[in-house]
């Protein structure tokens, strides 16, 4: 298997270039905004402290793990065919892990003061927050090494040993992202141990779902030719993850709904309030169910590209469920009895420029990045 | 072993949300606007709210001050990934401004929703009480009992607790004697009296947060 860069000097890729820095620029103005003025222009409130940044966080996270499991399949399982995009598919989990991590800075009240994680962290090791800033640690480092040890022939038997220990602690880290939201007893969407798994499951479908989109389309835009045959066998895992997550989305919701812990309100918010559409319509209709029947048909290229797409988006509308209308209803002081007035009634989180400008400014940074790497390092297979 | 904690009596409570002022001033919280109110983001750590139970005409209501529990077992304290939040020794969940990084999981964490996050700029407003350290924006801030006052008493010897020793501003200012502060350990003290005489109960004791903050009514 030989490995070539991209030759990344034509008019196309400086243009795309520049378009990624302009969303890095308008990003990182937003970002010294909320840094010296405070996050008065987010969406966020006392109600829902988290809002679309920490909803991308996850859905990037879920990505990396899901790209770096991909990649096993290759090392671990030994499928042969899977190899010119193994390589690829690492680089993508490393950026992807690093652009989640730069998007809670955008996050963070006082990004300035993250080191305390590491400071103070050990002192705290309940808090998933502390402990999973040292497995991203990990993670990251651990990818970069595995990465590295793919370019080396003389090393195979290390790499089999990083692709199994990495893809191990993939699942670790996206355990611990679901742990994030599984342990908060206060939220009756997310108190549940089941969330961890469905994580690990919502990754891998948006980690292949993914990586059919950007190896498509690179492969598209630098003019090589694509195996048919890799995408859809591709598009044969995306079927059983998808089948997999819409399984776990059932038995969690038909849990809520027939024992609903807390009063139900929240699961009634969800199903039926202002963001029930994105519950029923984007996440389980377009995000999952259309996927699976296109799928089931015969696969050709097209067609597991498109469910890749609605794959993707229904993975980010998942995510936007948790953790939007997770927060939106404030919880009961005593059971049985509401809070009259504004207090009890549910909080609306509008989505903000100022976080969105955060979110595509990492997005741009991840695009150049990738287009650089692709440019300077032999990562996609050679044309025969 | 010294655990403070409060009981609410919600018969004497009615509304009028002094406790909610006293503590505004006495606390130098920052003050919220009329937009503040509609985006969800009022800095109140001591409010007044009205619940209601069943339907109308079958239909009850009762005036309810909230405060922060100082729960005995905190979600807070247990998610802060940088160890901000902490339990003290006499039973009081504090904050360390300084070391605060904003990362809001202590609020989503609080079934009670009293913690506080900085919106916007707070070094040019106006801070009255020179004994409590003011805040940036960007942290996430809380009720501390006012712990000021608690360690003031320690430092001059003065006795802590309703009816006649240091409380805090909300209790000292309630025209009703609707809150009683003081020792929960202390058998003698009016608190645990209250307790063992009247039937109680706290906010949301079925998730296992042991409430300091006890309601009578």
């Amino acid at each position: 298997m030989e490995y070539t860069k991209i030759n990344g000097k034509s008019t196309g890729s400086y243009i795309l270039i520049g378009i990624l820095a302009i969303m890095v620029a308008v990003g990182l103005y937003e970002f010294i905004q909320g840094m010296t003025q405070g996050h008065e222009s987010f969406g966020t409130s006392n109600v829902v402290p988290w809002g679309l940044p920490i909803t991308s966080v996850i859905f990037f996270i879920g990505a990396s793990a899901g790209a770096l499991m991909l990649s096993s399949l290759t090392y671990v399982f030994g499928k042969e065919e899977y190899k010119p995009v193994s390589r690829v598919s690492i680089f993508l989990a490393i950026l992807l892990i690093i652009g989640a991590l730069t998007t809670i800075l955008g996050e963070l009240g006082r990004p300035d003061r993250f080191m305390n994680l590491f400071l103070y962290g050990p002192s705290n090791l309940t808090s998933m927050f502390a402990v999973n800033s040292f497995l991203y640690t990990g993670y990251i480092i651990l990818s970069i090494v595995y990465l590295w040890t793919t370019f080396r022939a003389d090393l195979l038997k290390t790499t089999k040993i990083l692709a199994a220990l990495a893809a191990i602690l993939a699942i670790f880290v996206h355990t611990g992202t679901g742990a994030i939201f599984g342990f908060i007893v206060a939220k009756e969407l997310w108190f549940s141990p089941l969330l961890p798994i469905l994580f690990i499951v919502a990754a891998l479908t948006s980690g292949v779902a993914l990586l059919i989109l950007i190896l498509t389309v690179t492969f598209k835009l630098i003019g090589y030719k694509m195996d048919e045959k890799l995408v859809e066998g591709l598009g044969k895992y995306l079927i059983v993850f998808l089948l997999l997550q819409l399984f776990l989305v059932f038995i969690e919701n038909i849990v809520r709904t027939y024992g609903g812990m807390g009063g139900g309100e929240m699961s009634k918010f969800l199903f039926s309030g202002p963001y029930s559409f994105v519950f029923w319509g984007i996440q389980i209709i377009f995000g999952t169910v259309v996927p699976i029947i296109i799928l089931s048909s015969k696969k050709t290229m097209i067609k597991v590209q498109i469910a890749s797409l609605l794959a993707v988006i229904g993975v980010f509308a998942e995510r936007f469920n948790l953790v939007i209308p997770g927060q939106s209803v404030p919880s009961q002081q005593v059971v049985g009895r509401t809070m009259m007035g504004l207090y009890g009634e549910p909080a609306i989180y509008s989505i903000s420029g100022a976080e969105v400008a955060i979110i595509l400014g990492v997005v741009g940074a991840i695009g150049i990045a990738y287009i650089l790497g692709l440019r300077f390092i032999k990562l996609l297979p050679s044309q025969p | 072993m010294v655990r403070y904690g409060m009981v609410i009596d919600l018969d004497r409570c009615v509304g009028c949300a002094t406790c909610a002022v006293a503590c505004k001033a006495e606390n130098s919280v920052t003050s919220s606007t009329p937009e503040d109110y509609k985006n969800r983001r009022l800095m109140e750590w001591n409010r007044v709210v009205t619940v209601i139970k069943g339907k109308y005409p079958n239909v009850s209501g009762s005036i309810m001050p909230l405060i922060c529990n100082h729960c005995e077992n905190p979600p807070c304290v247990k998610v802060c990934p940088v160890d901000a939040t902490y339990k003290r020794e006499d039973g009081l969940v504090l904050q360390r401004y300084e070391r605060c990084i904003g990362c809001k999981y202590c609020m989503v964490a609080c079934p009670y929703q009293q913690r506080f996050f900085n919106f916007s700029k707070q070094e040019g407003k106006e801070y009255h009480n020179p004994d409590v350290p003011p805040r940036i924006s960007g942290i996430v801030e809380k009720c501390t009992f006012c712990r000021h006052r608690i360690d003031k008493a320690i430092a001059e010897g003065k006795k802590i607790g309703s009816p006649d020793g240091v409380e805090p501003a909300c209790t000292q200012a309630c025209p009703a004697k609707t809150r009683i502060f003081g020792d929960l350990d202390d058998p003698d003290s009016a608190v645990s009296k209250l307790l063992r005489s009247r039937r109680n109960y706290q906010l949301r004791a079925d998730l296992g947060t042991q409430p300091q903050v006890y309601y009578l009514d």
